[in-house]
């Protein structure tokens, strides 16, 4: 083996020096994948004085000046900041993340979208007990009344119930801390918790002769989304409050025990439910659509994908239909009855949903825990129709007046009642009744 | 062998070692800080800084990425997300100006008023349990719309055309305010199904009151009236003279001084060289209704006045700063009464204050308005602006006036009887 010379030195030199400018290569294109738009941290503007004089601010195609959100987002930001006064030299009190949070709700209330909005990390957790269909809390209802707090309704087998709380006690404070004028949406944050810890309500009771404070120990509380009762004539009546992640499991049971009863037709309730979940419209629409789409949804550049009713779904013995919608059947309820009406599967009677045409996926923002809740696409009725704004028109149309309202006279579910017993179109149920016969 | 294999394995090696050191470089950057953490590093060294700037960019991208519709305009998204991160301060002084409202800014500073001719602001206010923020005259402008219409300073905006006027502070949610409370604070109709009646916030008033040539029916609060007042404006852009100067009876001038405009100071000192050369030996100033403006302009009017302390000013983390000035030959040094009232705000407050607290001149009217903020204009390259509070003006013996505004010594009512109360003042013999 031969020494090694002069020349082979050079060799291993540049083979270094090479492989050094290559790393060095490397290591700048890697970083050109993630490098952030640049986020100005010299020349913030400090007033009264600065003129802040920017080279070359982006103009659109019009060669106006465009501000990009990200860039006055965070000049607004600094500024606030370094400069803002408040009331006696305090400075600002708020955080950034609570001026982040206020820009980013500017910023989302300016697409004019009301469905468009961010939430907060507790909303964000809220939502998501809501779509699970359990939280950790008491099982009581609350309403407002005036600024006050009531209890409206105590949920069977729950914390509140074995407590003893009931129906019209006034909750003054939760863990000490006075909920009077609170939104009720703050005070129901506060009683709600983790399963198994324990909450201090202080209650005033028609009674007492001072408030009492009554410790619960927080428990998983599921709501029930459906309601369900057999009515004369074997007609089964099901009332479903909203489209979380429980309800089409529950509607099946629900159906499987209306069918055990002999139901030989359906009233499907969706008057006040505000929707949910598209998977679960779509899966609670499968149960009495037969076949093809349920809804057709379309982003942005007119794309669009059609559901179709889901395989098994199908599953109970058809019965005569009727859903029940009015002015607060939003959403996935729309979906589901829409899809009834334009397929025939059933009868839509009431009055005119809210028509929310529109279609919202939640992004959660690892960062921080929130998430923002933003309208991705339109939606349509089986045939076609875009119900934004008009909502979905029912087949045979029954208001109630603020008098029905007050005397509890439900003359939509007479009217369905009727149409079932054959009163109004012939005889659905007696048809049914006589093929079985 | 490594001389034998030397001319195949050369390239071949050569390649190698480029793309590995390549591929480790890249690997490396990849294993440095992330955005987020260099971020977060910043948000450690600068207080709280930069910490959720990647939360804001997270919602645009998702935005870009998934929103059902186009967004054609950008700026929007940019204005909305200034706009309500500046009201969130919940300061009723600090505001995010558009294009068009910074040039009505920009005008104002220079005498030209929009709209209803006056300064319109909300103060907050207090209603059985409800706090909420009421949109208040704060200043008519002579000759302006509003003065036509017979509004004063004070009045409370209460109806605007067919819409009612009702705003919160930034930090009350709309979901726990008493609605009962709202109903009857402005008596709003009982609700009907048919109609609900139109709620409109400050903004929104604004954006309708700074319109030219329109027609508005406003309804207002006065205080000591016990029916709210309805008036119908006309709203037309209006120029107000920075100084109007005359001779009153008895050698007596009199010297109004609406705004601290641009130009202010050098018209106050000829007003005051042309009532010296008519032979005033004493000067009626009034500053009601004047609106404040630049305090650099107001110490120059100030400098044909007096000499040393006109008050201070204080920023955030600094010591207060003197505001002081230096006599501008001659100053006018005959007797002094100036007028007051509830539209005397900011720097015209300071001017009072000082002239009062020097006892170089008696103060004549109503208590002035209270406003004792510094506002700076920080522009943004595309025109708009945000209108922000950076510091507070104190008195030159050091007094906070915000909120309370500066009490005259002769507490009189009635244009007329105020300006008659201050020529008997300057005209009798001093003692």
């Amino acid at each position: 083996m031969r020494k090694l010379g002069i020349r082979d030195l050079c060799l291993v030199l540049f083979c270094l020096l090479l492989s050094l400018a290559a790393f060095a290569a490397g290591f700048v294109s890697a970083g050109k994948d993630f490098v952030p738009e640049p986020v100005r941290l010299a020349a913030l503007p400090v007033p009264p004085d600065d003129t802040m004089a920017l080279s070359a601010p982006p103009r659109d195609s019009s060669g106006e000046v465009q501000l990009s959100p990200v860039e006055a987002y965070y000049r607004a930001l600094s500024v606030i900041q370094r400069s803002y006064y408040g009331k006696n030299g305090e400075g600002v009190t708020l955080d950034s993340k609570r001026l982040t949070y206020a820009a980013i709700k500017g910023m989302l209330a300016s697409l004019n979208d009301r469905y468009t909005r961010f939430l907060e990390p507790d909303e964000f957790r809220r939502m998501e007990e809501e779509n699970r269909g359990e939280f950790g809390g008491i099982g009581a209802r609350l309403e407002k009344v005036k600024d006050r707090i009531l209890i409206k309704d105590v949920l069977k087998n729950t914390p509140a119930q074995r407590a003893g709380l009931k129906p019209g006690d006034t909750i003054l404070a939760v863990d000490g801390v006075s909920i009077a004028g609170m939104s009720i949406y703050k005070a129901v944050d506060l009683i709600r918790g983790e399963r198994g810890t324990i909450v201090k309500l202080t209650i005033l009771r028609k009674g007492f002769s001072k408030p009492k404070v009554i410790s619960v120990k927080r428990d998983l509380i599921r709501p029930e989304v459906i309601q369900a009762k057999m009515l004369e004539g074997n007609i089964a009546y099901i009332k479903l409050t909203a489209f979380n992640q429980t309800s089409d499991q529950e509607l099946d049971r629900a159906l499987a025990e209306m069918e055990r009863r002999n139901m030989q037709g359906l009233i499907l309730d969706l008057r006040d439910n505000p929707g949910g979940l598209l998977s679960e419209a779509v899966a609670v629409a499968s149960r009495f659509v037969k076949e093809g789409p349920v809804v057709i949804i379309q982003e942005r550049g007119g794309r669009r994908r059609q559901y179709n009713v889901l395989p098994g779904k199908h599953n109970h013995k058809p019965v005569p239909l009727v859903v029940l919608v009015n002015k607060w059947s939003a959403s996935a309820s729309e979906i589901v009855a829409g899809a009834i009406k334009d397929t025939g599967a059933g009868l839509v009677v009431g009055t005119e949903t809210w028509g929310k045409g529109l279609v919202q996926t939640i992004n959660p923002i690892p960062e921080d825990g929130s998430a923002v809740l933003v309208t991705t696409h339109r939606y349509f009725t089986p045939r076609g129709t875009d119900i934004n704004h008009k909502g979905i028109q029912p087949d045979v149309r029954v208001e109630l007046t603020e008098k029905d309202i007050e005397t509890m006279n439900d003359r939509q579910l007479k009217e369905a009642i009727a149409i079932l017993n054959g009163q109004r179109f012939g005889s659905p149920v007696k048809r049914v009744q006589a093929q079985k016969g | 062998m490594f001389v034998r294999m030397k001319r195949a394995f050369v390239p071949v090696a050569l390649i190698v070692v480029v793309l590995g050191s390549f591929a480790v470089g890249r690997l490396l950057r990849g294993l440095w800080p992330s955005e987020g953490l260099l971020l977060a590093r910043f948000s450690e060294n600068g207080g709280d800084g930069l910490a959720h700037v990647g939360v804001f960019k997270t919602v645009l991208d998702v935005l870009d990425k998934e929103y059902y519709d186009k967004i054609s305009d950008k700026r929007k998204l940019a204005y909305g997300a200034i706009e309500n991160m500046v009201a969130s301060l919940n300061d009723p002084y600090s505001e995010f100006l558009t294009p068009e409202r910074r040039k009505a800014l920009d005008d104002a500073e220079h005498g030209i008023f929009h709209g209803l001719g006056a300064v319109v602001v909300r103060r907050p206010a207090r209603y059985k349990n409800l706090d909420y923020m009421e949109v208040t005259i704060a200043a008519v402008v002579a000759g302006g719309a509003a003065h036509k219409a017979g509004l004063r300073s004070g009045d409370v905006i209460v109806r605007v055309n067919d819409s009612y006027v009702f705003d919160l502070p930034a930090n009350v949610d709309l979901d726990s305010v008493d609605e009962e409370a709202v109903i009857s604070l402005l008596s709003l109709p009982r609700q009907s199904m048919q109609k609900v009646p139109q709620i409109v916030s400050y903004k929104e008033v604004m954006d309708v009151l700074s319109r030219d040539g329109s027609q508005v029916r406003l309804i207002v609060k006065r205080a000591g009236e016990s029916k709210p007042i309805e008036t119908r404006v006309t709203l037309a852009e209006v120029k107000v003279p920075a100084v109007e100067w005359r001779v009153l009876r008895g050698s007596v001038g009199y010297l109004k001084i609406s705004g601290f405009t641009a130009g202010c100071g050098e018209e106050v000192g000829k007003a005051l060289s042309e009532l010296r050369s008519r032979g005033c030996g004493a000067v009626v100033v009034d500053l009601r209704d004047n609106f404040g403006g630049s305090v650099d302009e107001m110490r120059a009017v100030a400098a044909k006045l007096m000499a040393g302390a006109v008050g201070y000013v204080h920023r955030k983390g600094e010591p207060r700063k003197l505001l002081s000035v230096a006599p501008e030959e001659p100053v006018f040094n005959g007797r002094i009464a100036v007028l007051v009232n509830q539209g005397t705000m900011g720097t015209a407050e300071l001017l009072a204050s000082a002239l009062k607290e020097r006892k170089l001149g008696v103060l004549v009217g109503a208590r002035t308005f209270g406003d004792g903020l510094e506002q700076a204009l920080v522009p943004l390259e595309d025109g708009s602006a945000i209108k922000l509070t950076v510091g507070k003006f104190l008195t030159a013996s050091g007094r906070d006036f915000g909120g309370r505004g500066i009490e005259p010594s002769y507490l009189v009512s009635g244009d007329d009887r105020q300006l008659a109360k201050a020529l008997e003042l300057v005209s009798r013999p001093s003692a």
